[in-house]
């Protein structure tokens, strides 16, 4: 009686593995596919926020960049020199 | 009873008997398993059991300000099995498909329509749609007609690929380089070991309805790859891709490279090189500026005539006569491209003769050659300068105990002709100048970011401590600084900033006869020249002589373009500001006015405050005008006058 006992667990608890095992892999699929569409939505932002990139989208507002020297406004205290 | 029992006993001999033979039968199935057919069951147990190997993903590699250089995307490829979709579907639904892709890939209709039917007669398996969709396109594809119906009734077979992608396209992208079928080259070569990290390993078993299942632990855990920040500079990089272009194509030229190097670290903030395709298209295909060694021609001016000073075989005021532009030394007559009479050797420098400096260095260093090559070995311009980018050319001398080596072969090298150096060898020594003397070898990785949370810093390495006393540096750099203001390159003299700067237009394919001369237009410099940030070369190969071959007005306009971008994204310190007032404290601190209202003679209101003042003098009926804040400074009509009611009077106040 003892050892059915022992077996329905091991048989079980085997069913029981298999099927976190396919949970496993699934979710792993959707790791991946989510880390493509990470990569992908990071590799464009990094694409837009590229000087040209926004000088472009800018033009079409009349937004120029300047060639003049720019002023220090404010002087923070991590610009100075250690 | 006893007839019974007797066959009891015979039953139960019976039953005995039987189970011995099944017990004899299990035995002979047993061993038959395990003689038998052992080894071809072995095999078969094998087959339910794989070495699974995990790859590791890549670094990825950055700019030394976090923008991503490259990284690896997941594509997305997409076939078609065209035999599985039921005919009510296919008909029903294909030209619902067809529009759908038309809008997606702009083909008209019509051409999917017609493929898809094509295909679907030859009942092909594995039709190829379309290759390399990103994840947006791969969502949008799926949800088609017919396709949103899966693999099975659908047909739709969706595959993914990593695939490196180079944020900037083009730009950088030799430097950048690659890893892959092709081979190793660039930063992605380099550094192919960190960035690629450790493939995991693990045994599977197979449990099933294509299911695997690990069997044991991890034999090797995958590690994924190190991100790699580069010292590159990514808007100085576009800003120098975008001036180099203009120009390769202004002046149509063969190719040409341009290199920045950041002046107290040795770091490389843009390294750009681009060869002609076809007329007007230019690409990052090769690494000029690591890997083509060339006559650096004038440019090289700087290194001689600094070797001589350090010497002590000529000052910057030592003059020298190169005539009329025309000299015979030996037997090889050397020319300058006009007449300059006496020159010092500042002036040599500024108009760039070739006269005064195969002269000079002649009369130093005829008599002992040698003396000149370990000036040249002790600034490291003979040796490759041990980068880790794969490629580096190494430089080539003729020495002294050359066989070929003449008499002319010293004056001819002083103003850099017959040997070969490259654009990173002259970039690196005149960064050493611009530093005061300390020669850095040039950085290409700022730090590597382990997976793990560590980091490799990696630090500025002086290749020569001081190239020469600081008199001596200082001097160079005024001369290389007159020859941007009043010498070679005086078209790209800006006030707003110092550049010191040599010009070179050196003479390429001159050993080919029957072609009209061909150039190599360079400029090498820094900026600004009395505290230096940048160091920057500039090489343009063969521009289209009708157009224009020398170094002033072919390359100079590239570093200036880049200067320019520098400067204006350089800070200032602000002009002085207004003095604030701390208008609380003057209050609180300036005596109060209270006016005498019977009085019809003007008060004096100075040293009161302004806040008191106003209202009561307005209250007495006068036009109160005023500037600042505080304290009254000054009022317009004196104290004791008499006054009508409606008069103005001025008052300034301190602020």
């Amino acid at each position: 009686m003892f050892l059915v006992f022992l077996a329905f667990i091991s048989i079980s608890s085997s069913h029981w593995v298999d099927k976190k095992v396919v949970k496993i892999n699934k979710l792993d699929e959707e790791v991946s596919s989510l880390k493509a569409q990470y990569t992908d939505a990071h590799r464009m932002l990094m694409k837009m926020q590229l000087e040209p990139e926004i000088m472009k989208q800018s033009e079409t507002l009349g937004i120029k960049l300047t060639d003049e020297q720019p002023y220090v406004l404010i002087k923070k205290v991590y610009d100075r020199q250690p | 009873m006893i007839g019974n029992r007797k066959n009891l006993l015979m039953r139960g001999y019976l039953v005995g008997f039987s189970l011995l033979l099944i017990a004899i039968g299990v035995i002979y199935s047993m061993g038959k398993i395990q003689v038998a057919e052992g080894e071809q069951l072995e095999e078969f147990a094998q087959q339910s059991f794989r070495l699974a190997t995990e790859p590791a993903e890549r670094g990825n590699l950055y700019a030394s300000d976090g923008d991503l250089l490259a990284t690896t995307i997941t594509v997305h490829n997409i076939y078609l099995d065209l035999s599985v979709i039921d005919d009510e579907l296919f008909e029903g639904q294909v030209r619902n498909l067809s529009d759908s892709l038309s809008r997606m890939f702009s083909k008209p209709s019509s051409y999917f329509e017609e493929k898809l039917r094509a295909e679907r007669k030859k009942k092909n398996r594995y039709m190829t749609l379309i290759k390399g969709l990103n994840y947006e396109e791969y969502q949008r594809i799926k949800s088609f007609p017919i396709f949103n119906r899966g693999q099975n009734k659908g047909g739709f077979i969706h595959e993914t690929k990593p695939k490196r992608e180079l944020v900037l396209a083009d730009v950088g992208a030799r430097t950048i380089g690659y890893d892959d079928n092709r081979g190793k080259a660039g930063l992605e070569g380099a550094y192919s070991k960190d960035l690629s990290g450790t493939e995991g390993r693990r045994w599977e078993q197979f449990m099933g309805r294509g299911q695997w299942r690990p069997f044991k632990s991890w034999e090797q855990e995958p590690v994924e790859g190190s991100n790699v920040y580069t010292t590159i500079d990514a808007g100085m990089q576009i800003a120098a891709y975008s001036a180099l272009q203009d120009q390769l194509i202004k002046f149509n030229a063969d190719h040409g490279c341009v290199a920045v190097m950041e002046v107290e670290t040795g770091k490389i903030r843009a390294i750009v090189n681009l060869k002609k395709i076809t007329d007007s298209i230019y690409s990052d295909v090769l690494n000029y500026v690591v890997g083509e060694g060339a006559e650096p021609g004038s440019t090289f001016k700087t290194v001689s005539l600094l070797a001589g000073i350090e010497n002590d075989k000529f000052t910057p005021q030592t003059t020298v006569e190169t005539g009329s532009g025309r000299y015979r030394l030996y037997n090889r007559t050397i020319s300058d491209t006009h007449g300059y009479g006496t020159l010092t050797v500042e002036g040599v420098l500024m108009k760039s003769s070739n006269i005064g400096t195969a002269k000079l260095i002649n009369a130093a260093y005829g008599s002992d050659p040698q003396e000149y090559f370990d000036q040249l070995d002790k600034w490291r311009l003979t040796k490759p300068l041990g980068i880790d980018i794969a490629g580096e050319a190494a430089p080539q001398f003729h020495r002294p105990e050359d066989p070929n080596w003449s008499n002319i072969t010293l004056p001819v090298m002083s103003y850099g002709y017959g040997f070969k150096l490259t654009p990173l060898q002259l970039l690196t020594f005149y960064n050493g100048i611009a530093n005061g003397g300390t020669m850095l070898k040039p950085l290409f990785i700022d730090k590597i970011e382990k997976n793990d949370g560590g980091e490799i810093n990696y630090k500025p390495q002086v290749l020569v401590e001081r190239m020469a006393s600081p008199e001596n540096i200082r001097a160079i750099t005024e001369m290389l600084k007159k020859a941007v203001s009043d010498g070679t390159a005086k078209n790209i003299f800006t006030e707003h900033y110092e550049i010191a700067g040599k010009t070179g237009t050196a003479r390429v394919e001159y050993w080919i006869k029957d072609q009209p001369m061909q150039y190599r237009a360079s400029f090498a410099g820094f900026f600004p020249a009395d505290n230096p940030k940048y160091t920057c070369v500039v090489i343009i190969h063969k521009p289209d002589r009708k157009k224009g071959y020398y170094g002033g007005g072919v390359t100079a306009p590239v570093f200036k373009k880049i200067a320019d971008w520098v400067y204006s994204r350089t800070p200032k310190a602000a002009p002085a500001m207004p003095r604030l007032v701390d208008v609380k404290k003057n209050i609180q601190s300036t005596p109060g006015f209270k006016a005498n209202y019977e009085s019809k003679t003007i008060p004096n209101v100075v040293g009161k405050s302004g806040e008191s003042v106003i209202p009561a003098l307005e209250n007495l009926g006068l036009d109160v005008r005023y500037t600042g804040v505080g304290k009254v400074v000054s009022q317009s009509i004196p104290a004791g006058i008499q006054f009508r009611k409606g008069q103005t009077i001025y008052l300034m106040l301190e602020g």
